[in-house]
């Protein structure tokens, strides 16, 4: 007896590109079925073959939104099983955005479906471009949108009607920065009290979704910058880990983490997926998968302190660490800027405090140190990308926090 | 004493769990406490005492020694540490008088607990603090007596972060870090130079072995976490229950388990329908069980009507062999924690109402949530 389950999404597929996202297929003895696939490209049907019976089908978004349907299939039948996300991408282009990233700083699914804007007309807030160059040499490289912008950087372009659609998208942003590649940051500009400066990986075209996303009236914060880059399958490996689900991180990460390799391999340039699967393979893979393209990717592109911060802790965590080399290259990796992910500022900030009470010739590290801490003080932890506040890139500032009488 | 549960009867080559509990609500030198007045911390001094910490770390110590479950690595030990110092009665087991959670104390018991996981690779060392923390660049923990010493006010405080890597020398390859701290980051006070936390373990970076390590912790950065006065706060409440049930997966015959995977998943999804956030980091490369469950496990229902105004007069109903929840009318969802398993959810309405019942049959109920929309 057989039969089977045909899985879709419910959802416009365009722009997930080749995503593939965790499945469950579990029946009716609350355990998985063997045979099904571990992973479900969005965009995409999947047919799974089953025993006739009862199932229960699960896939996972990187955004932390499980979509379920609970199907019965009878003998030699196909059943159709469609999964339909609570919240919808207003419009197909935006759907990187909306199944990929999210576009709220809120973990609650339920607060994204009722996402106010700040009032009856949410302005656009004013957004500028820096460039971040060695040794914290910070240039305004552009406004956005378009009030000034040197074709030398790229193109970039802007679409603010995005807000006919969806209450709390301001504006979408797509950039090509290949023609100088750097480190940027976007700077949503907020005197009140402080800009949100959100790092702007560059690989092919990067995209960014600004939204209104204050938590509270009096949220000093109302702003979020929803960050990709041209690769769904690593930026939606990188919301799984920064979302901490990081079972469906597993699900899906040998992929990235395969394609990564053949890229580098292959001299291919997509620094920021490379990245990606590095951090996965750092936090949650087999250690053993670290090899020598660590080092390339810190060397062939030095513009991105990341690749030096994790050849530093590939270093250490080789089967004979290598100590020397590793402070070396955090030292590189400060030198070189603040690293475009959150998680790679973890690392270059414990890695470097693991040296500082160590002999220190010239005071290196602690120098380091202090030049980045303030950053890490300023840190919004919880995005993906890095992201800080300030009024100046090279002054951070944490944000005010609300007094509170509440007792712990 | 602190070493509050021991299980003499495990074999010496037998991997096993070994607990460090603390929970620290007196902060003498901190605002209210008793030598506040004489002598105060110099630094942070807007922190106060704490009614939620003993309460939650004796808590979490009675279900480590009552309910935890790892047949591959079964529960050895419990050190428990707390401020004030004072009684703690383990389930089935004697009453102990249990030491404060000064620095010393906290040092000594570490260091113990540390040499337990040492011995053996598939040791589990599970960590658990409750008291007041900040996060800086890093993350700060703090025993009883902080700011005792006014001259070197941050001696009698532990640096989470370098302790954590030192940890990386430890044998035992699954070690769970559970930070129950307000997180409040006094940055006015931190940015004065001297802040110098003492790591409990540092690492000589010769060993950085692979390791299933989560951290999970309570608010994020620049938030306090939130519990009741004199009650277990919301984080350990949520770490319990998904302990308990909510934070398993991956049924094997009739066994759930809980991993480091399932619970910080479970944990960051309970804690946002409390509207708070888990923070979360650690290292996940190794695979790992904590603990297990016999069937059922548990999990967090929502049960909806289209349109959802059929609420507010539905009874709602989930029933299977000998286990019903229900609900009578109210506005919103019905948010429930249930048993896993096969189950008919029913709505019903009052005669004359314009809605339709509705009965829905084999329902797989699987953690950490289950969610069904009843059309009526």
């Amino acid at each position: 007896m057989s039969a089977k389950l045909s899985i879709r999404f419910d959802l416009n597929p365009e722009n997930n590109g080749s995503a593939a996202v965790p499945l469950d297929v579990i029946g009716e003895d609350l355990e998985r079925v063997a045979d099904a696939p571990e992973t479900i490209p969005l965009g995409a049907t999947s047919v799974v073959d089953v025993a006739p019976g009862t199932y229960l089908v699960r896939a996972h978004l990187p955004t932390g939104e499980v979509l379920s349907r609970q199907t019965t299939v009878a003998d030699d039948q196909t059943r159709d099983v469609a999964l339909r996300p609570k919240v919808h991408s207003p419009r197909e282009t935006l759907g990187w955005a909306y199944y990929l990233k999210g576009t709220s700083r809120s973990t609650r699914v339920a607060s994204l479906t009722a996402a106010k804007p700040l009032g009856p007309t949410t302005p656009i807030p004013p957004m500028r471009l820096w460039l971040c160059e060695p040794n914290a040499a910070w240039s305004l490289a552009g406004h956005v949108p378009l009030g000034y912008w040197p074709m030398a950087y790229g193109t970039i372009s802007a679409d603010t009607s995005v807000l006919v659609d969806a209450p709390n998208a301001l504006a979408e942003l797509r950039m090509n920065l290949d023609r100088n590649r750097g480190q940027y940051w976007l700077e949503i500009v907020n005197p009140q009290p402080l800009s949100r400066f959100v790092a702007v990986p560059t690989s092919g075209t990067t995209r960014v979704l600004v939204a209104a996303d204050a938590q509270s009236p009096q949220d000093p914060d109302p702003f979020n910058a929803v960050v990709s880059t041209a690769n769904p399958s690593a930026e939606a490996l990188l919301r799984f880990m920064s979302t901490g689900d990081i079972a469906s991180a597993k699900r899906t990460g040998e992929a990235v983490l395969r394609d990564a390799e053949m890229l580098l391999f292959a001299k291919l340039d997509d620094p920021c997926s490379a990245t990606i699967a590095a951090y996965f393979l750092l936090s949650a893979a087999n250690l053993e998968r670290l090899h020598d393209w660590t080092d390339n990717l810190a060397n062939w592109f030095p513009w991105m302190p990341d690749g030096a911060v994790i050849h530093a802790w590939h270093l250490l965590k080789q089967p004979k660490p290598n100590p020397d080399g590793a402070r070396a290259r955090l030292l590189e990796a400060e030198a070189r800027g603040l690293p475009l992910y959150t998680y790679g500022l973890r690392l270059l900030l414990d890695g470097l405090s693991l040296f500082e009470d160590r002999d220190d010739p010239g005071f290196q590290v602690r120098a380091a140190l202090d030049r980045l801490r303030p950053y890490g003080m300023a840190a919004d932890w919880q995005a993906p990308t890095t992201t800080f506040h300030a009024t100046n890139p090279k002054t951070p500032q944490p944000l005010p926090q609300p007094v509170s009488s509440e007792q712990p | 004493m602190t070493l509050i549960y021991e299980n003499t009867t495990l074999a010496a080559s037998q991997p096993k769990t070994h607990a460090l509990v603390i929970g620290v609500g007196e902060y003498p030198h901190l605002k209210n406490g008793s030598a506040f007045k004489n002598a105060p911390a110099t630094v942070l001094t807007g922190l106060g005492q704490l009614t939620s910490s003993v309460v939650s770390a004796k808590e979490f110590a009675a279900w480590l020694v009552s309910d935890l479950d790892n047949p591959k690595a079964p529960l050895a030990t419990v050190e428990l540490l707390l401020s004030p110092a004072g009684p703690f009665t383990p389930p089935g087991g004697a009453t102990a008088q249990v030491e404060a959670a000064d620095m010393k104390n906290v040092k000594d018991a570490f260091n113990r607990w540390y040499a337990r996981c040492d011995t053996d690779a598939g040791n589990v060392a599970v960590f658990y603090f409750c008291g007041h923390g900040v996060e800086y660049d890093k993350t700060i923990l703090f025993p009883e007596d902080f700011g005792s010493d006014p001259n070197t006010p941050w001696d009698t405080s532990i640096d989470f972060n370098k302790t954590f890597y030192g940890m990386g020398e430890c044998k035992a390859q699954t070690q769970c870090y559970f930070l129950d701290a307000c997180r409040e980051a006094a940055f006015d006070a931190l940015k004065s130079l001297g802040v110098s936390p003492r790591p409990l373990k540092t690492t000589s970076l010769t060993v950085f072995q692979p390791r299933a390590a989560p951290i999970l912790k309570a608010a994020i950065p620049g938030k306090k976490a939130y519990g009741p006065a004199n009650g277990v706060s919301y984080f350990t409440e949520e770490l319990l229950r998904c302990m308990k049930g909510l934070g398993a997966d991956n049924k094997v015959g009739k066994v759930w388990h809980v991993t480091p995977e399932s619970i910080t998943k479970a944990m960051v999804h309970v804690m946002s329908k409390r509207n708070l956030h888990c923070g979360k980091g650690g290292e996940y490369n190794v695979s790992s069980v904590l603990h297990t469950i016999p069937d059922p496990a548990r999990s967090y229902a929502e049960v909806r009507c289209n349109p959802l105004a059929a609420l507010q007069s539905a009874s709602l109903e989930l029933r299977k062999s000998g286990v019903q929840y229900t609900r009578g009318p109210a506005a919103g969802p019905w948010e429930e924690e249930v048993e896993t398993g096969i189950y008919d959810v029913e709505v019903t309405f009052p005669a004359g109402a314009t809605y339709t019942a509705t009965v829905s049959s084999g329902e797989i109920v699987y953690p950490p949530y289950y969610e069904c929309e009843l059309e009526v």
